[in-house]
Protein backbone atom coordinates (compact mmCIF):
# COMPACT_ATOMS: atom_id res chain seq x y z
CA UNK A 1 0.00 0.00 0.00
CA UNK A 2 2.69 2.45 1.24
CA UNK A 3 4.67 0.98 -1.91
CA UNK A 4 1.81 2.24 -3.97
CA UNK A 5 1.32 5.07 -3.14
CA UNK A 6 5.13 6.05 -3.24
CA UNK A 7 4.79 5.88 -6.81
CA UNK A 8 1.52 7.33 -7.45
CA UNK A 9 3.51 10.26 -5.90
CA UNK A 10 6.41 9.92 -7.81
CA UNK A 11 4.58 9.94 -11.11
CA UNK A 12 1.70 12.25 -10.45
CA UNK A 13 4.56 14.59 -8.85
CA UNK A 14 7.13 14.33 -11.58
CA UNK A 15 4.34 14.54 -14.40
CA UNK A 16 2.96 17.91 -12.86
CA UNK A 17 6.31 19.31 -12.22
CA UNK A 18 6.80 19.56 -16.33
CA UNK A 19 3.18 20.60 -16.97
CA UNK A 20 3.32 23.22 -14.53
CA UNK A 21 3.87 25.92 -16.94
CA UNK A 22 3.10 29.66 -15.69
CA UNK A 23 4.28 28.39 -11.96
CA UNK A 24 3.33 26.00 -9.47
CA UNK A 25 -0.34 27.75 -8.96
CA UNK A 26 -1.16 26.53 -11.98
CA UNK A 27 -1.52 22.74 -10.89
CA UNK A 28 -3.05 23.11 -7.78
CA UNK A 29 -6.77 22.16 -9.56
CA UNK A 30 -5.09 18.76 -10.38
CA UNK A 31 -3.41 18.21 -6.93
CA UNK A 32 -6.55 18.78 -5.56
CA UNK A 33 -8.36 16.17 -8.18
CA UNK A 34 -5.44 13.64 -7.21
CA UNK A 35 -5.00 13.61 -3.48
CA UNK A 36 -8.54 14.46 -2.54
CA UNK A 37 -11.25 12.73 -5.42
CA UNK A 38 -8.93 10.51 -6.87
CA UNK A 39 -6.82 8.83 -4.46
CA UNK A 40 -8.62 9.82 -1.08
CA UNK A 41 -4.93 10.83 0.89
CA UNK A 42 -6.53 14.01 2.32
CA UNK A 43 -10.11 15.37 3.38
CA UNK A 44 -11.08 18.39 1.21
CA UNK A 45 -10.63 20.77 4.61
CA UNK A 46 -7.10 18.83 5.03
CA UNK A 47 -6.08 20.22 1.55
CA UNK A 48 -7.77 23.48 2.33
CA UNK A 49 -5.30 23.43 5.59
CA UNK A 50 -2.37 22.25 3.37
CA UNK A 51 -2.97 24.92 1.12
CA UNK A 52 -3.26 27.75 3.62
CA UNK A 53 -0.26 26.13 5.28
CA UNK A 54 2.07 26.07 2.86
CA UNK A 55 1.59 29.89 1.53
CA UNK A 56 2.00 30.69 5.23
CA UNK A 57 5.07 29.23 5.84
CA UNK A 58 8.67 30.76 4.15
CA UNK A 59 9.27 28.85 1.31
CA UNK A 60 7.99 28.04 -1.88
CA UNK A 61 4.15 27.39 -1.64
CA UNK A 62 4.31 24.43 -3.86
CA UNK A 63 5.60 23.01 -0.59
CA UNK A 64 1.90 21.57 -0.43
CA UNK A 65 2.80 18.66 -2.02
CA UNK A 66 4.87 18.07 1.14
CA UNK A 67 1.98 17.98 3.10
CA UNK A 68 0.38 15.68 0.52
CA UNK A 69 3.38 13.18 0.45
CA UNK A 70 2.64 13.19 3.90
CA UNK A 71 -0.78 11.89 3.79
CA UNK A 72 -0.33 9.50 1.64
CA UNK A 73 2.97 7.54 2.95
CA UNK A 74 4.46 9.28 5.63
CA UNK A 75 8.18 11.35 6.35
CA UNK A 76 8.81 9.27 3.20
CA UNK A 77 6.17 10.66 0.69
CA UNK A 78 6.72 14.15 1.48
CA UNK A 79 10.19 13.41 0.50
CA UNK A 80 9.31 11.40 -2.63
CA UNK A 81 6.58 14.06 -3.03
CA UNK A 82 8.85 17.44 -3.03
CA UNK A 83 11.94 15.43 -5.35
CA UNK A 84 9.49 14.51 -7.41
CA UNK A 85 7.89 17.67 -8.13
CA UNK A 86 11.07 20.00 -7.76
CA UNK A 87 13.78 17.68 -9.87
CA UNK A 88 12.26 17.17 -13.64
CA UNK A 89 11.58 21.07 -13.94
CA UNK A 90 14.84 22.39 -11.66
CA UNK A 91 16.96 20.02 -13.99
CA UNK A 92 15.32 21.73 -17.06
CA UNK A 93 15.52 25.15 -15.87
CA UNK A 94 19.23 23.98 -14.61
CA UNK A 95 20.12 22.49 -18.34
CA UNK A 96 18.51 26.14 -19.90
CA UNK A 97 20.81 28.23 -17.34
CA UNK A 98 23.80 26.12 -18.56
CA UNK A 99 22.71 26.84 -22.28
CA UNK A 100 22.29 30.46 -21.67
CA UNK A 101 25.59 30.82 -20.05
CA UNK A 102 27.43 29.23 -22.99
CA UNK A 103 26.42 31.70 -25.76
CA UNK A 104 27.42 34.62 -23.23
CA UNK A 105 29.30 36.40 -25.78
CA UNK A 106 27.02 35.98 -28.28
CA UNK A 107 24.96 39.46 -29.42
CA UNK A 108 22.07 37.73 -30.31
CA UNK A 109 21.69 37.01 -26.37
CA UNK A 110 22.35 40.74 -25.34
CA UNK A 111 19.33 41.67 -28.05
CA UNK A 112 17.05 38.91 -26.73
CA UNK A 113 17.67 39.88 -22.60
CA UNK A 114 17.10 43.73 -23.78
CA UNK A 115 13.66 42.51 -25.12
CA UNK A 116 12.50 40.76 -22.60
CA UNK A 117 13.39 43.46 -19.66
CA UNK A 118 10.04 45.20 -20.73
CA UNK A 119 7.86 42.07 -20.40
CA UNK A 120 9.33 41.23 -17.35
CA UNK A 121 8.10 44.26 -15.62
CA UNK A 122 4.76 44.12 -17.08
CA UNK A 123 4.29 40.43 -16.24
CA UNK A 124 5.64 40.99 -12.84
CA UNK A 125 3.40 44.07 -12.66
CA UNK A 126 0.65 41.82 -13.46
CA UNK A 127 1.29 39.11 -11.26
CA UNK A 128 1.01 41.12 -8.33
CA UNK A 129 -2.32 42.76 -10.05
CA UNK A 130 -3.83 39.38 -9.80
CA UNK A 131 -2.55 38.55 -6.66
CA UNK A 132 -4.13 41.92 -4.81
CA UNK A 133 -7.29 40.98 -6.45
CA UNK A 134 -7.34 38.06 -4.09
CA UNK A 135 -6.46 39.23 -1.15
CA UNK A 136 -6.85 43.18 -0.99
CA UNK A 137 -10.24 44.35 0.70
CA UNK A 138 -10.74 46.61 3.00
CA UNK A 139 -8.33 50.37 3.38
CA UNK A 140 -5.99 48.62 5.67
CA UNK A 141 -5.21 45.82 3.98
CA UNK A 142 -4.47 48.26 0.52
CA UNK A 143 -2.62 50.48 2.93
CA UNK A 144 -0.28 47.47 4.05
CA UNK A 145 0.32 46.74 0.19
CA UNK A 146 0.82 50.26 -0.88
CA UNK A 147 3.16 51.03 2.31
CA UNK A 148 5.18 47.46 1.52
CA UNK A 149 5.39 48.60 -2.22
CA UNK A 150 6.92 51.67 -1.41
CA UNK A 151 9.06 50.48 0.80
CA UNK A 152 10.44 47.85 -1.40
CA UNK A 153 10.79 50.45 -4.20
CA UNK A 154 12.01 53.38 -2.53
CA UNK A 155 14.62 52.36 0.62
CA UNK A 156 16.54 49.56 1.51
CA UNK A 157 14.47 48.89 4.62
CA UNK A 158 13.79 45.04 5.46
CA UNK A 159 9.99 44.50 4.88
CA UNK A 160 9.66 42.07 7.39
CA UNK A 161 9.08 44.41 10.18
CA UNK A 162 6.12 45.13 8.32
CA UNK A 163 4.92 41.36 7.22
CA UNK A 164 5.21 41.26 11.37
CA UNK A 165 2.88 43.85 12.16
CA UNK A 166 0.30 42.81 9.23
CA UNK A 167 0.13 39.36 10.55
CA UNK A 168 -0.51 40.36 13.79
CA UNK A 169 -3.17 42.87 12.31
CA UNK A 170 -4.55 39.56 10.62
CA UNK A 171 -4.87 37.51 13.71
CA UNK A 172 -6.47 40.45 15.60
CA UNK A 173 -9.24 41.14 12.90
CA UNK A 174 -8.19 44.18 11.08
CA UNK A 175 -7.40 43.63 7.91
CA UNK B 1 35.50 24.46 -11.56
CA UNK B 2 36.58 24.28 -15.13
CA UNK B 3 33.61 26.04 -16.27
CA UNK B 4 34.11 28.74 -13.98
CA UNK B 5 37.19 29.75 -15.37
CA UNK B 6 36.25 29.40 -18.93
CA UNK B 7 33.69 32.20 -17.62
CA UNK B 8 35.81 34.20 -16.82
CA UNK B 9 37.19 34.48 -19.85
CA UNK B 10 34.79 34.73 -22.03
CA UNK B 11 32.91 37.27 -19.98
CA UNK B 12 35.06 39.35 -18.43
CA UNK B 13 32.47 41.83 -17.97
CA UNK B 14 30.79 39.89 -15.85
CA UNK B 15 33.26 40.30 -12.57
CA UNK B 16 30.23 39.62 -10.20
CA UNK B 17 29.93 35.93 -11.80
CA UNK B 18 32.66 33.16 -11.31
CA UNK B 19 34.81 32.06 -8.33
CA UNK B 20 34.67 34.58 -5.91
CA UNK B 21 30.93 33.35 -5.51
CA UNK B 22 31.52 30.60 -3.00
CA UNK B 23 28.62 27.62 -2.77
CA UNK B 24 28.35 27.94 1.03
CA UNK B 25 26.82 31.81 -0.17
CA UNK B 26 25.34 30.48 -2.65
CA UNK B 27 23.44 28.12 0.02
CA UNK B 28 23.09 30.64 3.19
CA UNK B 29 21.93 33.30 0.35
CA UNK B 30 18.97 31.60 -1.27
CA UNK B 31 18.44 30.00 2.71
CA UNK B 32 18.17 33.73 3.93
CA UNK B 33 15.83 34.44 0.98
CA UNK B 34 13.77 31.87 1.81
CA UNK B 35 12.88 31.84 5.32
CA UNK B 36 11.73 35.45 4.97
CA UNK B 37 9.45 34.56 2.37
CA UNK B 38 6.38 34.47 5.12
CA UNK B 39 3.01 34.59 2.90
CA UNK B 40 4.64 34.42 -0.48
CA UNK B 41 6.76 37.27 -2.52
CA UNK B 42 9.83 34.85 -2.85
CA UNK B 43 10.87 36.82 -6.20
CA UNK B 44 11.05 39.90 -4.97
CA UNK B 45 12.80 38.75 -2.01
CA UNK B 46 15.70 36.91 -4.66
CA UNK B 47 15.61 40.09 -6.03
CA UNK B 48 16.37 41.90 -3.40
CA UNK B 49 18.83 39.87 -2.22
CA UNK B 50 20.91 38.46 -5.36
CA UNK B 51 20.55 42.02 -6.85
CA UNK B 52 20.58 44.84 -4.76
CA UNK B 53 22.48 43.17 -1.70
CA UNK B 54 24.86 40.46 -3.11
CA UNK B 55 25.19 42.34 -7.15
CA UNK B 56 25.18 38.36 -8.03
CA UNK B 57 23.46 39.21 -11.04
CA UNK B 58 22.58 42.99 -12.86
CA UNK B 59 18.75 44.24 -13.45
CA UNK B 60 18.79 42.90 -17.52
CA UNK B 61 20.27 39.35 -16.41
CA UNK B 62 17.64 38.71 -12.72
CA UNK B 63 14.91 39.89 -15.74
CA UNK B 64 15.88 37.54 -18.40
CA UNK B 65 16.28 34.81 -15.48
CA UNK B 66 12.93 35.61 -14.51
CA UNK B 67 11.46 35.62 -17.96
CA UNK B 68 13.06 32.00 -18.91
CA UNK B 69 11.84 30.60 -15.48
CA UNK B 70 8.37 31.40 -16.26
CA UNK B 71 8.03 30.21 -19.61
CA UNK B 72 9.42 26.81 -17.96
CA UNK B 73 7.46 24.32 -16.36
CA UNK B 74 7.72 24.32 -12.67
CA UNK B 75 7.34 26.42 -9.32
CA UNK B 76 8.99 30.19 -10.05
CA UNK B 77 11.01 30.46 -7.61
CA UNK B 78 12.19 26.67 -7.76
CA UNK B 79 13.56 27.27 -11.28
CA UNK B 80 14.82 30.53 -10.23
CA UNK B 81 17.33 29.08 -7.61
CA UNK B 82 18.23 25.92 -9.98
CA UNK B 83 18.47 28.46 -12.94
CA UNK B 84 20.77 31.26 -10.67
CA UNK B 85 22.64 28.47 -8.60
CA UNK B 86 23.89 27.89 -12.32
CA UNK B 87 24.79 30.70 -14.00
CA UNK B 88 26.90 31.00 -10.58
CA UNK B 89 28.39 27.88 -10.07
CA UNK B 90 27.27 25.68 -12.13
CA UNK B 91 25.14 22.12 -11.48
CA UNK B 92 26.65 22.55 -7.91
CA UNK B 93 25.60 25.99 -7.52
CA UNK B 94 21.56 25.12 -8.70
CA UNK B 95 21.66 22.22 -5.85
CA UNK B 96 23.62 24.47 -3.02
CA UNK B 97 20.78 27.24 -4.01
CA UNK B 98 17.97 24.76 -4.07
CA UNK B 99 19.19 22.92 -0.89
CA UNK B 100 19.05 26.53 0.75
CA UNK B 101 15.46 27.40 -0.83
CA UNK B 102 13.57 24.18 -0.08
CA UNK B 103 14.90 21.99 3.21
CA UNK B 104 14.17 24.47 6.42
CA UNK B 105 10.82 25.21 4.33
CA UNK B 106 10.04 21.74 3.69
CA UNK B 107 10.64 20.76 7.83
CA UNK B 108 8.75 23.70 8.74
CA UNK B 109 5.57 23.02 6.64
CA UNK B 110 5.68 19.32 7.97
CA UNK B 111 5.75 20.65 11.35
CA UNK B 112 2.65 22.74 11.07
CA UNK B 113 1.35 20.10 9.03
CA UNK B 114 1.27 17.11 11.58
CA UNK B 115 0.34 19.85 14.63
CA UNK B 116 -2.94 20.93 12.44
CA UNK B 117 -3.66 17.14 11.42
CA UNK B 118 -3.16 16.05 14.82
CA UNK B 119 -4.58 19.31 16.54
CA UNK B 120 -6.71 20.56 13.86
CA UNK B 121 -6.16 24.07 14.81
CA UNK B 122 -5.42 26.49 12.24
CA UNK B 123 -7.47 29.62 12.88
CA UNK B 124 -4.56 31.67 13.81
CA UNK B 125 -2.65 30.57 11.37
CA UNK B 126 -5.36 31.77 8.39
CA UNK B 127 -6.04 34.81 9.69
CA UNK B 128 -2.20 36.11 10.12
CA UNK B 129 -1.22 35.31 6.57
CA UNK B 130 -4.62 37.12 5.50
CA UNK B 131 -2.53 40.09 7.16
CA UNK B 132 1.15 38.72 5.94
CA UNK B 133 -0.29 38.08 2.28
CA UNK B 134 -1.13 42.15 1.54
CA UNK B 135 2.26 42.43 2.37
CA UNK B 136 3.40 39.95 -0.07
CA UNK B 137 1.90 40.97 -2.92
CA UNK B 138 2.62 44.66 -1.99
CA UNK B 139 6.63 42.93 -1.83
CA UNK B 140 5.79 41.72 -5.53
CA UNK B 141 4.56 44.95 -7.02
CA UNK B 142 7.43 47.05 -4.84
CA UNK B 143 9.80 44.77 -6.95
CA UNK B 144 7.99 45.76 -10.29
CA UNK B 145 8.00 49.33 -9.29
CA UNK B 146 11.92 49.31 -8.36
CA UNK B 147 13.18 47.80 -11.37
CA UNK B 148 10.87 50.13 -13.58
CA UNK B 149 12.45 53.12 -11.63
CA UNK B 150 16.01 51.92 -12.68
CA UNK B 151 14.97 51.18 -16.14
CA UNK B 152 15.47 53.64 -18.29
CA UNK B 153 12.17 53.35 -20.69
CA UNK B 154 11.40 55.17 -24.05
CA UNK B 155 8.39 54.92 -25.58
CA UNK B 156 8.67 51.82 -27.37
CA UNK B 157 9.55 49.56 -24.26
CA UNK B 158 6.45 51.60 -22.13
CA UNK B 159 4.36 50.21 -24.36
CA UNK B 160 6.03 46.47 -24.32
CA UNK B 161 5.61 46.57 -20.52
CA UNK B 162 1.98 48.02 -20.67
CA UNK B 163 0.92 45.64 -23.25
CA UNK B 164 2.71 42.84 -21.25
CA UNK B 165 0.64 43.70 -17.89
CA UNK B 166 -2.89 44.39 -19.81
CA UNK B 167 -2.49 40.59 -21.36
CA UNK B 168 -1.35 38.94 -18.57
CA UNK B 169 -3.01 40.72 -15.73
CA UNK B 170 -6.09 42.33 -17.01
CA UNK B 171 -7.36 39.87 -20.02
CA UNK B 172 -5.85 37.24 -18.34
CA UNK B 173 -4.55 35.65 -21.52
CA UNK B 174 -2.52 32.82 -21.34
CA UNK B 175 0.97 33.39 -20.67
CA UNK B 176 2.43 31.24 -23.81
CA UNK B 177 0.79 32.11 -26.58
CA UNK B 178 1.03 36.03 -25.24
CA UNK B 179 4.88 35.37 -24.82
CA UNK B 180 5.38 33.28 -28.10
CA UNK B 181 4.08 36.40 -30.18
CA UNK B 182 5.52 39.10 -27.45
CA UNK B 183 8.92 38.09 -27.17
CA UNK B 184 9.83 37.88 -30.92
CA UNK B 185 7.99 40.87 -31.24
CA UNK B 186 9.74 42.89 -28.39
CA UNK B 187 13.34 41.58 -29.28
CA UNK B 188 13.15 42.42 -33.10
CA UNK B 189 11.73 46.22 -32.03
CA UNK B 190 14.16 46.59 -29.07
CA UNK B 191 17.19 45.88 -31.71
CA UNK B 192 16.05 48.04 -34.50
CA UNK B 193 15.38 51.07 -31.88
CA UNK B 194 18.16 53.22 -31.76
CA UNK B 195 18.15 53.22 -27.79
CA UNK B 196 15.58 50.42 -26.80
CA UNK B 197 15.92 49.25 -23.72
CA UNK B 198 19.72 50.38 -23.80
CA UNK B 199 20.04 50.87 -19.91
CA UNK B 200 18.78 48.64 -17.20
CA UNK B 201 20.34 50.25 -14.30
Amino acid sequence: MINNNLSSLAMLFGMLSLVSVGGGNTVIPDIHREAVLVHHWMTENEFAAAFAIAQAAPGPGSLIVALVGWKAAGLLGAIVATTAMYAPASILACLTGKLWRSFRNNSWQAAVEKGLAPITIGLVFASGWIVSQQVNEGILSYGFTLASALVVATTKVNPLWLMGVAGLAGIYGIT
Amino acid sequence: MTCVMDDKKINPTNLHMGSQVHLIDVFVGFLKITLSSFGGGLSAWIQQSVVDERKWLTDGEFLSALAVCRILPGPNAVNLAAYIGTQLRGTTGALAALTGLIIIPFLIVLAMGVIYFEFQYLYSVQSALRGMATVAVGMTLGMALKLSLRYSFNLLTVLITVFSFLAIGVFRWSLIPVLAVLIPLSVWLCGNSTNGGEGDK
